[in-house]
């Protein structure tokens, strides 16, 4: 499904990504991790296409993705919708007066009549717990209520692959828990997960491969998540642990 | 584990997008990150690294716009490019290349917008006019172009401006890169999910902008308690700059020199 | 709306800086009293907020954007004076920091940007929100208020603009700085400032007190209840000002009389003749005809009409007022 090959990122002061090659087949769910800026998040964008400018290949489903085509307003449109990102910072992602707008905003975009929006917007209230949120203005929501809305406005357009940043920053163990059984239900449901992460205490059995990234944004190892999480000694000399 | 609803399970028809007017979204896009770019950029860095004490870069740059604005005749619009391009020929090639672009806009701009007054008869002074319109954009390009921001801070608080509202500008400028920041993410979030159309776009982007405003006051709450923890009494002391030096002493004759050449070519008589 | 340097001679940058420093000192001095502690790190992060406001490029229909300023936002937000300070601030960082906008010109564009545009759409907004009782009514205040005060704020950008071939000219007559007239520069800066840019303000400004109102309406600046003092000085300054008009020479475009059409040029030629419908067409005799009286200098007749104009308008509208409330009368207010 997602395919890069020698993938490069500069941004004007600092190259971030370097030589990256990744391939990610649908209903995958694989784990970037790295030391401080590794280039993370960035390359969570850089698939997402907010980072046009990269040198190298990228193909989403066999079709190449380039700076051409995510000029094009159609076609970017069309990709967004299959690809979602939940930002790093949640603030970032909430812009609505209600929870209930926030969630309706990607379908109601989609040309969805009113019953179909409510009808996701329900369910998805339902499957994150924030039924008695529905009315709340989503800037006054706790760091945890505010992710799982972000989270929730991104699935409400049903991508195909989701890219989480940090999933786990700032919550309670409480809700780090209900974060994780939730997207172990959406990888089981078929969705591609690329997650972000340096909460390994809570990330354990969720993902099965684990690709981590340099200090200088290069591929250092690519393979299943309990063996690269086992090695100790590699993850201390990324200056991972 | 939760039981997801049928309709998140992957689909099998492609989307079609429902079409929609204009890329303001991009346009905001390209335009905060032009601004961050041009904050983060560090003309202080290396060699560059304040050629200059900020204060007389200041004060020489208003002279020379006061001057050129307020000459007469083309001998000292010449005498006042000699020394901008004798300035600006002293900087490295990428600020150059930045300055120069700046100017070229502003040409564009100046000569369509003032062009037009040869229709009406009153075209004689444009060419002066347009000359010193660009000489005003040259001269202030060069200041914030080869002058880091807080050294013009720092140049504020050395000409005896209260240390408050130096501390506002410093805070500005700060703060124009941290909301700027955060207002690029919102974007992005904004274009992510902006994948048909949007019957509401004034909405959603007063909805980023009333986000924005809730953050900063939350912000200035935040940076003001924090000031009070680290016992802010109303003073903000600058650490005092270096000496002045020859560099300092060069371009205080030039300026001797272009007040000279306003002198004696610059005056109507 | 950002005045750059070298289109309004040094004179009148001098006089327009000089004319922000009372604003200036006001606003510290409101300032100081109405937020004592957090104004610094507010005037700062507002100056930031202001700043990034005018950067965003605004959808208008017809795909296009258009550029808001949010000075009457910001008004409404943090209160006039705040606003005043923290838009001075953002147009010095554009001017300092990034070269956009004129250090010569920064005191005018202080005075259109920070000080007529806040101040009058803080005003406007007020007294609209001190006489409807719906969060509609508000709303539509609000918008009115934005509209009004961009495009007084344009105007006084453009008036600046046009007075300079009057104040300052070569020894050849050519102006020196900008060359168009007032009846050029005045349809220049509104038509845009009437169209996109007015309803861009109009509708962001709208929007975004919306959204705040909603998500935490404690943010918002509370000020006192507006006075109508003020709104009776504006117009008594702008009844004094009437006489504007006559420094320019003959007509504005468009308002010839049948005695001047025919010298009228266009296109390097004069008309030379009078159209048979002027001439012959209907003709009214006003009583203060081109707002003059016979025998009175007509200084004195345009500030006579414009008094007689005033009070004829207030007259009309508070007999309306005073049918629409079933004949009654509200009890005198001081100062209303």
């Amino acid at each position: 499904m997602i395919e890069l090959s020698d993938v490069s990122f500069s941004y004007p002061e600092a190259t971030v990504l370097r030589g990256v090659d990744l391939h990610i087949a649908e209903g995958d769910s694989v784990a970037i991790i790295g030391p401080n800026g590794s280039g993370k998040s960035t390359l969570l964008r850089l698939l997402c296409g907010l980072a046009p400018k990269f040198s190298g290949r990228y193909r989403f489903d066999g079709e190449e993705l380039n700076a051409a085509r995510l000029a094009d307003a159609r076609s970017a449109k069309a990709f967004h919708r299959r690809m979602g990102l939940l930002f790093q910072d949640s603030d970032a992602q909430l812009f609505c007066g209600s929870v209930y707008d926030e969630i309706a905003f990607g379908p109601r975009q989609m040309g969805l009549c009113e019953a179909e929006v409510a009808g996701r917007v329900g369910d998805l209230l339902g499957l994150f717990g924030l039924e008695r949120l529905e009315s709340r203005v989503p800037y006054h929501l706790s760091g945890g209520e505010k992710r799982k809305v972000a989270l929730a406005s991104v699935l409400a357009l049903n991508p195909d692959a989701i890219c989480l940043d940090e999933p786990m920053g700032g919550l309670d163990p409480k809700t780090k828990h209900a974060m994780r059984k939730l997207i172990k239900s959406l990888n089981a449901s078929g969705k591609t997960i690329v997650c972000a992460t340096h909460d390994f205490e809570y990330v354990d059995g969720l993902f099965r491969r684990a690709v981590v990234l340099s200090q200088e944004g290069r591929v250092a190892r690519d393979g299943p998540y309990p063996e690269v999480l086992a090695d100790r000694e590699f993850l201390m000399a990324m200056n991972i642990v | 584990m939760e039981t997801v609803p049928e309709w998140l399970l992957p689909e099998r028809e492609p989307y079609a997008p429902r079409p929609d007017k204009g890329r303001y979204l991009e346009k905001n896009v390209l335009s905060i990150l032009g601004t961050l770019a041009a904050l983060r950029e560090k003309p202080g860095a290396g060699r560059d690294r304040e050629l200059l004490r900020p204060e007389l870069a200041l004060i020489s740059t208003f002279l020379a716009v006061l001057l050129v604005s307020l000459s007469r005749g083309w001998f000292f619009l010449e005498t006042a490019s000699a020394f901008e391009f004798g300035c600006l020929c002293l900087l490295r090639g990428g600020i150059i290349a930045r300055v120069l672009k700046k100017v070229l806009a502003a040409g564009v701009f100046t000569i369509a917008i003032f062009a037009p007054a040869f229709l009406i008869g009153r075209g004689g002074g444009v060419p002066a006019l347009c000359c010193k319109v660009l000489l005003a954009v040259l001269a202030m390009a060069i200041f914030s172009a080869a002058t880091p921001w807080h050294s013009i801070t720092a140049a504020m608080a050395s000409l005896r401006i209260p240390g408050t509202l130096v501390m506002i500008l410093d805070m500005t400028i700060k703060y124009i890169s941290l909301l700027g920041g955060l207002l690029l993410d919102m974007l992005c979030a904004l274009k992510l999910r902006s994948v048909g159309r949007d019957d509401r776009k004034v909405s959603s982007l007063g909805g980023l902008a009333g986000t924005l405003f809730l953050k900063s006051k939350d912000a200035a709450e935040t940076q003001f308690r924090a000031m009070e923890c680290r016992c802010y009494s109303g003073n903000y002391i600058m650490k005092p700059r270096s000496s002045y030096g020859w560099r300092e002493a060069a371009l205080a004759a030039a300026d001797i020199a272009l007040l000279g050449a306003f002198a004696a070519f610059g005056i109507a008589r | 709306m950002h005045i750059p340097d070298n289109c309004l001679s040094p004179a009148t940058c001098a006089v327009m800086a000089i004319a922000m420093v009372p604003a200036w000192t006001v606003s510290v001095q409101k300032v100081s009293k109405d937020l004592p502690k957090e104004k610094v790190p507010l005037l700062g992060i507002g100056a930031a907020f202001s700043f990034l406001l005018m950067m965003l490029n605004v959808p208008v229909p017809g795909g296009t954007t258009a550029h808001a300023v949010g000075g009457t936002l910001l008004a409404v937000l943090l209160g006039p004076s705040a606003a005043c300070l923290a838009i001075s601030t953002a147009l010095l960082i554009q001017a300092l920091v990034f070269g956009d906008g004129g250090i010569l010109s920064f005191g005018a564009n202080c005075f259109n940007m920070a000080f007529v545009l806040p101040c009058l759409g803080y005003f406007i907004y007020k007294f609209a929100k001190d006489r409807v009782k719906t969060k509609r009514g508000e709303y539509i205040g609000l918008a009115i208020a934005s509209y009004l005060a961009i495009n007084f704020a344009a105007l006084c950008d453009a008036i600046e603009f046009g007075l300079q071939p009057l104040l300052a000219r070569d020894a050849a007559g050519l102006p020196l700085f900008c060359p168009y007239p007032l009846a050029i520069s005045i349809p220049a800066m509104l038509i845009p400032h009437l169209t996109l840019a007015g309803l861009a303000e109009a509708a962001f400004t709208v929007a975004i007190v919306a959204f705040v109102t909603r998500a935490s309406p404690g943010a918002i600046y509370v000020g006192s209840p507006a006075k109508t003092k003020p709104l009776y000085a504006l117009i008594v300054a702008l009844v004094a000002a009437s006489p504007l008009g006559l420094i320019a020479a003959g007509s504005a475009w468009g308002e010839w009389g049948p005695d001047e059409i025919k010298d009228v040029v266009n296109g390097g030629k004069a008309l030379g003749f009078v159209p048979a419908g002027m001439e012959k067409g209907f003709h009214y005799a006003a009583p203060m005809q081109d707002y003059g009286l016979k025998g009175v200098p007509e200084i004195a007749g345009y500030i006579m009409s414009a008094i007689l104009g005033v009070a004829v308008f207030i007259i009309v509208y508070k007999l309306l007022s005073f049918l629409r409330k079933g004949g009654k009368d509200d009890g005198v207010k001081a100062g209303a």
